[in-house]
């Protein structure tokens, strides 16, 4: 599965940057974030619980951020593992300045396995591009909000 | 295939359904006709902490009908409304839906209700009560609300339902007795998912042109959509085969489904575009029999 | 008028009809059994890193959990036909090579508690990547499977019959194409069940499972486990719940459950659920096939070359490939050519392992075949009835010899063809189809005609060796078959064999057999079907497999029979004083024909049997008792130049299908479907009637429905009944059978088996169809299943593109 997309964000984007490399960001856009804990320089550990309805899972998951150039792209990779099954998930994100802020695009891959893979085919590519987009939502509020905090906490913005 | 383990609630009366949602609803799930939660947590898809079995609250079974409304408790069988001689007769939609959804033996089962929570984006019901304007009745120990089933249904499998909540009725307006309709639906084997399925309602007015025209499709989306521009392009014109290409086009553009297994993206949105199309022939030719015309098209 | 040939309703419907029937499941041989879930890999290939059980291990309940580390301390690799360096053991050991793989067993008190016990297993996997298509798999960048192997290629031979590069240069137009077949699965409603037993005392292995041989398996079996056939007891219950082949598959589970018990020191059932079917279980294998036909202007077929892929999945495991070479000795179906090339492949990819299917390579084969015996009639301009007729065999050339080796034994080809003609009304609908399309409508004929070998020649599988390595080796032949009739003390009937039937009547069969060998009813026998490899015979090629119990497995039974009826007339002559022949078997007596109130009952000669044997004429054993094994000396092994009766007895299957194809949606309508079968002598058609319907459903939903889809990952995304899909009795269009019997001069009975043939020709008849209904649009067919979207798609494929067919001369 694959798709892409993009969401708005008020902040510069330096603002935005500084705040999409922050754990705290991160924990509030992933979907049923139970835990999270920072392994290493880009690395996370994660419970997540994330479906759709009544089809939940509990995903052990790692995150890395890879292909890193600041205050342009990153590659988010994401593989999560638990009784429905698993997911190698892998986004890019590219920022672009606009009159209003900051554009964030991004394009994703998606590979599910195991038994969510057998028995729900049918809906896996929606759900996927509903789960992301999800993601890019909570993290465009998430974003806005930090950017927001650092600015009152007058914390420079960045190079 | 095992489910795993759970605690299971059988009220004998609604207030205690819902004083069991109050209590358990975030992690339990309601179990009425059972035929989409019961695979779902063998295969272990889904595993809520406790089962609140609403079997007994025969007082969700019911048809009744009042000044301009049908209203269905959230219990009653699928069959029981497919074999209804007055929901027959003043829901024709429903009457040419109902045999699309699953099997007999499922539908003795499966509850109204049921399906509109379950809200499987190409499940017959959803498409056709939304259609028919319906309108969903939840009541919770706190209360009671009615949403408009054009909002109730937000995304795949995911309704408007808060977890303390029951739906416990789904009411519909009667349609108008000259009004047209269609339902159509394409699947690989009779009983099979929808990979698409269309429901229509329109009226004509005494120049044959379309008016109160509805349209929906559904399976090329989460939840059932509403080709709004469709229905704009039909309003105020005559069937014809001209419309018929410039519909089937625009339906054709107007949709994104997923691909899968049964069919590529590209020939769900080719199949929308045509089945749209037999729904709209169909619906019209429909309205002008209703209303003594004799039909070319 | 015997009892054989007559529509008998089943004797095993009383029991199956009112729950009473005893499958794997209603089985519990033994105290304390427990029960196991296995935990299965999600990913298609990967190394196992680690596998964590304590948190299982500490649920209550559980008593114990098998890693393949664990197992494979107490297993060798199964056996398997060719030599190759890709060792099959039925749990992973250090890496997993497709989704469903076992990858641990949990033995608990209860099916649910081991199934709560898998989600706290923690296995470290570290994922590889996949390849799925057979083709891609041949590549030298493609993913390796097996560390032992240079490539996924695990089998390559190349055969060649006549002059095929002579024929080529004599023919006028040459059609090439290529042609794939999917990857299907034969669901049938029971699935595997398993229950094992490891009797330390003993050093014995004793299984309970749902398998119906062949009984090959057995020794490959008892190989893996690391003991002698006297030290692997296998045991089938009386009823199994269908099977098509695919229970034969079961055996590696039967070997994984024996050594999951010796290490939980308690006897283990385990019991499939239809998701673990559905993945990993066993299936049919696609292919890929390249066939070139060479064609006289007339329609005469001079040469065929054929090239083609099987995909074993992720271990070749036995009995393939010989998936491969099922079809061989009928490599040129009903037709006359001799010329022929062949180079059959098999390659290893990440997909659940195959292995025995209804129809067993013949849908692969006959698909190719007939789809071009059609595109040749459309290239040359000729009718395709015509092109068929033309080149069939004819009758008086019975039996015929192939060049690949196959023994036709009796056949009237063209008379099916012509009686299938006729009644789907060819010329009739040839004209209302042309007027179809001056309307705009698309109506398509497709016929097929198919060669239904049945009683599978175990020597066949030995073409997959070499002649050289043949040399070397113990020679494989024969299908044989045992079976036992028994004359109790009180005049009863028992008769007993090895024919392990999932469904098809063999008892109601047997049943007939029997009366009319002994003159009673075939209420009175009694049959007992089932397996015990301890105490009863069978030989490797016992089992139902390869429709052979009409062939094989009832001449068995008739031999026993005819023993038992010798023995009782010499008894009674003796009893009698007169002469054997001077006397019949009738109502339960023994009686003079030309005086039948001088008789004596079946009663009383048991009795004089077993209470008096000092009674009985010199020389005769006491007791009324005899055992048959039967066999064909037709199915020999190989020669050198690798020609090979592949099958004792051939059937033929003559279908015409008539179709609507709507362009709009895709959608195929059958609007009538006609199949002339000759399956030699019919022993009981209301059975026959069973299997035909039967066989041609399944070959229905090949063609339209079925498909196990696998993604690019290896992900099988068809794990449900939600997405593949069966056809029901809701999708089945009117059918006309028809029959003409050809009887086979080679065993008492006549009979041949069928069954298989539908599976065979439904594919290819549907397919020519509908390349027939959509020949305007040019459009192409050469894969299944002919779905909506598929056959959509290939209608826009055509508006963009020209025929692909090249022409020569």
């Amino acid at each position: 599965m694959n798709g892409s997309g993009q969401v708005q964000l008020s902040g510069s984007v330096n603002e935005v940057w500084e705040a999409l490399l922050d754990p705290a960001v991160l924990a509030q856009c992933m979907p049923g974030c139970e835990e999270l804990e920072h392994t290493g320089e880009h690395r996370y550990r994660a419970r997540l619980v994330v479906g759709v309805a009544a089809v939940k899972g509990s995903y052990s998951a790692t995150m890395e951020l890879v292909d890193v150039q600041p205050y342009q792209s990153y590659r988010l990779r994401i593989h999560g593992e638990g009784g429905p099954g698993f997911v190698d998930a892998e986004g890019l994100v590219q920022l672009q300045c606009t009159a209003e802020g900051t554009a964030l695009h991004y394009t994703y891959t998606a590979d599910v396995g195991g038994k969510v893979a057998a028995v729900g085919q049918r809906m896996l590519g929606g759900v996927a591009k509903l789960l992301v987009g999800d993601f890019f939502r909570r993290l465009q509020k998430a974003v806005d909000r930090q950017v927001q905090a650092n600015r009152s906490a007058h914390l420079p913005a960045g190079g | 295939m095992k489910p795993s383990s759970f605690d299971y609630y059988r009220p004998d009366n609604l207030e205690e359904a819902l004083a069991a949602l109050a209590e358990h609803g975030s992690d339990g799930k309601v179990l009425a006709g059972g035929q989409s939660l019961v695979p779902m947590l063998n295969m272990r898809l889904s595993a809520p902490a406790c089962l609140i079995d609403i079997n007994g609250l025969t007082e969700l079974n019911y048809l009744r009908w009042s000044e301009g409304w049908l209203h269905i408790g959230a219990l009653t069988r699928q069959r029981v409304l497919e074999l209804d001689p007055h929901v027959r007769q003043r829901f024709p939609l429903l009457a040419e839906a109902l045999p699309w959804i699953g099997h007999v033996q499922t539908r003795n089962r499966g509850t109204v209700g049921g399906s509109v929570v379950h809200a499987d984006p190409t499940a017959e019901l959803p498409l056709c009560l939304q259609a028919l304007a319906g309108v969903a009745v939840l009541t919770s120990a706190q209360g009671q609300r009615e949403v408009p089933l054009d909002s109730f249904f937000l995304t795949y499998m995911t309704t408007d339902l808060g977890p303390d909540e029951l739906l416990t009725e789904v009411k519909v307006p009667i349609p108008a007795t000259h009004q047209g309709w269609a339902f159509v639906e394409f699947s690989q084997r009779r009983g099979d998912f929808a990979l698409v399925d269309v429901a229509c309602l329109l009226q004509t007015d005494h120049h044959g042109r379309m008016t109160d025209v509805r349209l929906l499709v559904g399976g090329v989306d989460g939840v059932p959509l509403p080709l709004a521009e469709a229905e704009q392009l039909l309003t105020g014109e005559c069937w014809g085969a001209s419309l018929q290409a410039e519909l089937q086009q625009l339906v054709a553009a107007s949709v994104e489904p997923e691909a899968d297994v049964h069919g590529s993206a590209e020939y769900k949105r080719h199949l929308a575009g045509v089945m749209a199309c037999r729904a709209v022939q169909q619906a019209y030719r429909r309205a002008q029999d209703r209303r003594g015309v004799a039909c070319n098209t | 008028m015997g009892y054989l040939g007559q529509p008998l309703a089943r004797l095993e419907d009383a029991r199956l009809t009112s729950g009473q029937g005893r499958f794997i499941d209603d089985l519990r041989p033994l105290p304390n059994l427990h029960h196991a879930a296995i935990l299965r890999s999600p990913y298609a290939h990967a190394r196992i890193r680690s596998i964590r059980c304590d948190q299982a291990l500490a649920l209550p309940g559980v008593r114990a959990v098998v890693t393949g580390a664990d197992a494979a301390r107490w297993l060798k690799p199964f056996p398997v036909g060719v030599k190759v360096a890709a060792p099959y053991y039925p749990i992973a050991v250090d890496k997993v090579r497709y989704a469903g793989e076992p990858v641990a067993v949990v033995v608990a008190d209860s099916r649910y508690t081991a199934e709560d016990a898998l989600a706290s297993i923690v296995v470290e996997y570290e994922p590889l990547p996949v390849v799925v298509d057979p083709e891609l798999a041949l590549s030298p960048e493609a993913p390796r499977l097996h560390e032992g192997l240079d490539s996924n290629l695990v089998h390559q031979r190349t055969f060649s019959y006549g002059d095929a590069a002579r024929a080529f240069t004599e023919a006028d137009v040459v059609i090439r194409h290529r042609f794939t077949f999917p990857k299907v699965h034969a669901t049938p409603l029971e699935t595997y069940g398993v229950i094992a037993h490891y009797q330390s005392s003993e050093d014995t292995y004793t299984v309970w499972s749902n398998f119906h041989g062949p009984f090959t398996l057995h020794s490959v079996m008892a190989a893996a486990l690391q003991v002698p056939g006297n030290r692997l007891r296998v045991l089938v219950p009386q009823d199994v719940g269908g099977s098509y082949g695919n229970k034969s598959g079961v055996y590696p589970y039967m070997v994984l459950m024996a050594v999951v018990s010796r290490l939980a020191k308690v006897p283990v059932k385990w019991v499939e659920d239809r998701q673990e079917h559905l993945l990993a279980s066993s299936t049919g294998t696609d292919r890929v096939t390249w066939i070139e036909a060479g064609f006289r202007r007339d329609g005469t077929l001079t040469g065929l070359r054929m090239r083609y892929i099987d995909n074993v999945g992720a271990y070749l495991r036995a009995p393939e490939p010989a998936c491969l070479y099922r079809m061989h000795a009928a490599l040129t179906g009903p037709y006359r050519v001799r010329d022929v090339e062949v180079e059959a492949l098999a390659v290893v990819t990440n997909k659940c392992p195959t292995g025995l299917i209804r129809g067993y390579g013949g849908p692969q084969h006959c698909f190719p075949l007939e789809r071009v015996m059609q595109m040749a009639a459309q290239e040359l301009g000729l009718d395709a009835a015509e092109v068929v007729r033309r080149n069939l065999i004819r009758a008086c050339e019975f039996p015929y010899t192939t060049p690949s080796g196959g023994v036709y034994d009796s056949g009237d080809y063209e008379q099916a063809l012509a009686r299938a003609l006729e009644r789907i009304d060819y010329a009739g609908w040839r004209q209302r189809q042309a007027e179809a399309r001056a309307a705009g409508r698309y109506l398509g004929i497709g016929l097929a005609c198919v060669v239904e070998p049945s009683g599978s020649n175990m020597g066949y599988i030995a073409l997959a060796q070499t002649p050289a390595e043949r040399e070397r080796g113990l020679p494989k032949s024969g299908c044989a078959e045992a079976a036992s009739v028994t004359v109790d003390p009180t005049g009863s009937v028992c008769v007993r064999f090895s024919t392990v039937p999932t469904g098809q009547g063999h008892e109601t069969v047997a049943a007939q057999v029997v009366a009319d060998a002994l003159g009673i009813a075939p209420a009175a026998v009694r049959v007992i079907t089932g397996m015990d490899s301890w105490t009863q015979p069978w030989t490797v090629a016992s089992g139902s497999y390869s429709s052979r119990f009409a062939p094989i497995g009832a001449n068995a039974v008739y031999r026993a029979a005819h023993q038992v009826r010798e023995k009782l007339l010499q008894m009674a002559a003796h009893a009698l004083g007169v002469p054997a022949d001077a006397l019949e078997l009738r109502g339960g007596y023994a009686q003079v024909r030309e005086q039948p109130d001088r008789r004596v009952s079946l009663q009383r000669l048991a009795g004089m049997a077993h209470w008096h044997p000092a009674g009985l004429p010199a020389g005769m054993e006491p007791g009324v008792s005899a055992t048959a094994f039967f066999n064909l000396p037709t199915a020999q092994a190989p020669a050198a130049d690798d020609t090979v009766n592949g099958s004792v007895t051939y059937g033929f299957v003559a279908d015409a299908v008539l179709v609507e194809v709507d362009p709009e949606t895709g959608r195929v309508q059958v609007l009538d479907y006609v199949t002339v079968h000759d399956a030699g002598r019919l022993l009981n058609p209301l059975l026959a009637e069973g299997q035909i319907r039967g066989g041609l459903a399944c070959g229905l939903g090949q063609a339209l429905y079925e498909e196990l889809v696998y993604d690019a990952t290896g992900q099988l995304l068809t794990g449900s009944f939600m997405d593949y899909l069966c056809p029901t009795s809701a999708e089945l269009p009117p059918v006309q059978l028809d029959h003409i019997e050809s009887p086979s001069p080679l065993t008492p009975l006549g009979a041949k088996g069928l069954g298989e043939g539908n599976v065979m020709s439904a594919p290819a008849a549907l397919a020519n169809a509908v390349a027939d209904a959509l020949e305007p649009l040019h459009v192409v067919i050469d894969k299944l299943p002919l779905t909506p979207a598929a056959v959509w798609q290939a209608i826009q494929a055509a508006k963009q593109r020209q025929p692909v067919e090249e022409r020569v001369g």
